[in-house]
């Protein structure tokens, strides 16, 4: 009886998962008009959660061009920024949004082709 | 102290509550006596700002320049400003001359002493800090506050009561159903408990309550059982503890130089005490905030992001996320979700 219970809690955790990672991919091609698949393999998706947040961060390789296309699109949405810390310096792209429970972050780095995509959920 | 001739003669500063220096005396006759009249060297009075009073005692003073919070008062050129470790301070508009190198969202970074300049000094000029401590507001008998003591969920100390509900029932009203109307609860000092002998204080609220004790106490030791009795009872009143005084023995700036993720452009990650950063010597930590956003501001320093206290069920869907809400509100019962706001920033190792 333990064992049945055990798969169906274990089932419907890998469903709401999947479900998790086809919401937030939507939700990003929604925001900078881009077309990602939540199927692609290349796009990486890790969750911190515990009783009262959850945070997601999703990070897709991007090719030069991908990269470019992105930002040039979204001109109006990306902020540059550099921001010094110990002895480098920080470069890239950000893109935040912010409510009372949600904030959503995209960060592209100047010098890395690759996007981030963090969602903080209280 | 001051050279006299050939003699040394000690000059002794009085400070207040906020280190300010208030007044200067010496026995400058060397009678072992302070005499008021002639050997008081200097009175120092504050507009709560910092600016001092003027037009009376007007005594001489030693030329000692270290005042307000104890720090040096920069006259020359007629600067009049506060020399405090990091940042420069005029006391005349109550604002910094420069930004606060650590940035508190709450609070332009031009503001002192988070606008409370009668609790919060501010020596360092990062980081407001008080003088008065949690012993002097929860224990001290005959101060007209409280007697008694409450750590862990145990009524300890000097107490005339014979329960923590008789004690709670005595001092707040204690999540009482509102049954005649009257907009307020309908527990409070008429409890099944003896009632309070001597002068103690009794709030009329948790809120007051939580306004006068709590939060000064919860501020450097936020315990598990504190977390779960302010989720029964707080009716989410927000919570601010020290970041300082929590665990964070392994992180490194290592792990937020990798990281891809920003916060406000600076370098930021998740830690789960519940999880991947589970140890068990921070297992009380992990029960409280379970997982924190950390932004790393430079110098081994890292401030946190606002944390939840909450069983609320998100939605109807079986989530995981769900299953360990509903968990944790079965094992802390009813209650209402609260911020825990992190105060002030905290070291931790390059690798």
């Amino acid at each position: 009886m333990k064992k049945v219970a055990l798969f169906i809690l274990l089932s419907f955790t890998l469903i709401s998962c999947v479900n998790e990672k086809k919401r937030h991919i939507d939700r990003l091609n929604q925001l900078i008009g881009t077309n990602f698949d939540y199927k692609d393999e290349r796009i990486i998706i890790e969750q911190e959660q515990d009783f009262s947040s959850l945070i997601t961060s999703i990070t897709v390789p991007l090719t030069s061009l991908e990269k470019q296309q992105i930002l040039s699109n979204n001109k109006r949405l990306f902020r540059y920024y550099e921001t010094k810390i110990d002895s480098s310096v920080l470069k890239g792209f950000s893109y935040d949004m912010e409510n009372e429970r949600v904030r959503e972050s995209i960060n592209i780095e100047k010098d890395s082709n690759s996007l981030n995509y963090t969602v903080y959920k209280n | 102290m001051k050279k006299d001739g050939t003699n040394y003669i000690y000059h002794y500063i009085y400070r207040d509550h906020l280190g300010n220096n208030r007044l200067v005396y010496a026995d400058l006759d060397g009678n072992g006596v302070i005499n008021p009249a002639t050997e008081i060297i200097e009175e120092n009075n504050y507009y709560p700002f910092g600016l001092k009073h003027q037009g009376y005692n007007n005594l001489p003073g030693d030329g000692y320049k270290y005042k307000y919070n104890g720090k040096e008062y920069e006259d020359n050129f007629g600067l009049n400003i506060y020399e405090m470790d990091l940042r420069q301070y005029d006391p005349a508009i109550g604002r910094w001359t420069v930004m606060d190198p650590i940035t508190h969202h709450d609070y332009s970074p031009y503001s002192a002493f988070d606008n409370n300049p009668v609790y919060w000094s501010d020596p360092s000029g990062a980081d407001s800090q008080k003088y008065i401590t949690l012993s002097d507001l929860w224990n001290k008998a005959g101060s007209g506050i409280t007697t008694y003591t409450f750590e862990n969920g145990v009524l300890t100390g000097e107490s005339h009561f014979k329960s923590l509900e008789a004690f709670l029932q005595n001092f707040f009203e204690i999540a009482t159903p509102d049954t005649d109307g009257d907009g307020e609860g309908d527990g409070g000092s008429d409890g099944n408990g003896d009632p309070g002998k001597g002068n103690q204080t009794k709030y009329k609220s948790y809120g007051e309550w939580y306004q006068k004790v709590l939060q000064h106490k919860f501020l450097n030791n936020f315990s598990f059982e504190d977390a779960i009795f302010h989720y029964n009872y707080g009716k989410g009143e927000p919570v601010t503890v020290n970041l300082s005084t929590l665990n964070f023995d392994d992180i490194t700036v290592e792990r937020f130089l990798k990281s891809k993720r920003r916060y406000q452009d600076h370098p930021s990650i998740t830690v789960n005490f519940l999880g991947s950063d589970y140890k068990g010597y921070r297992k009380e930590q992990g029960l409280i905030y379970g997982n924190i956003t950390l932004v790393y501001i430079g110098n081994n320093t890292i401030m946190a992001l606002p944390d939840q206290y909450n069983f609320e069920m998100h939605g109807s869907k079986i989530s995981m996320r769900n299953i360990l809400t509903a968990m944790g509100g079965i094992f802390n019962g009813y209650g209402t979700p609260y911020h825990i706001y992190f105060q002030g920033t905290a070291k931790i190792k390059t690798k």
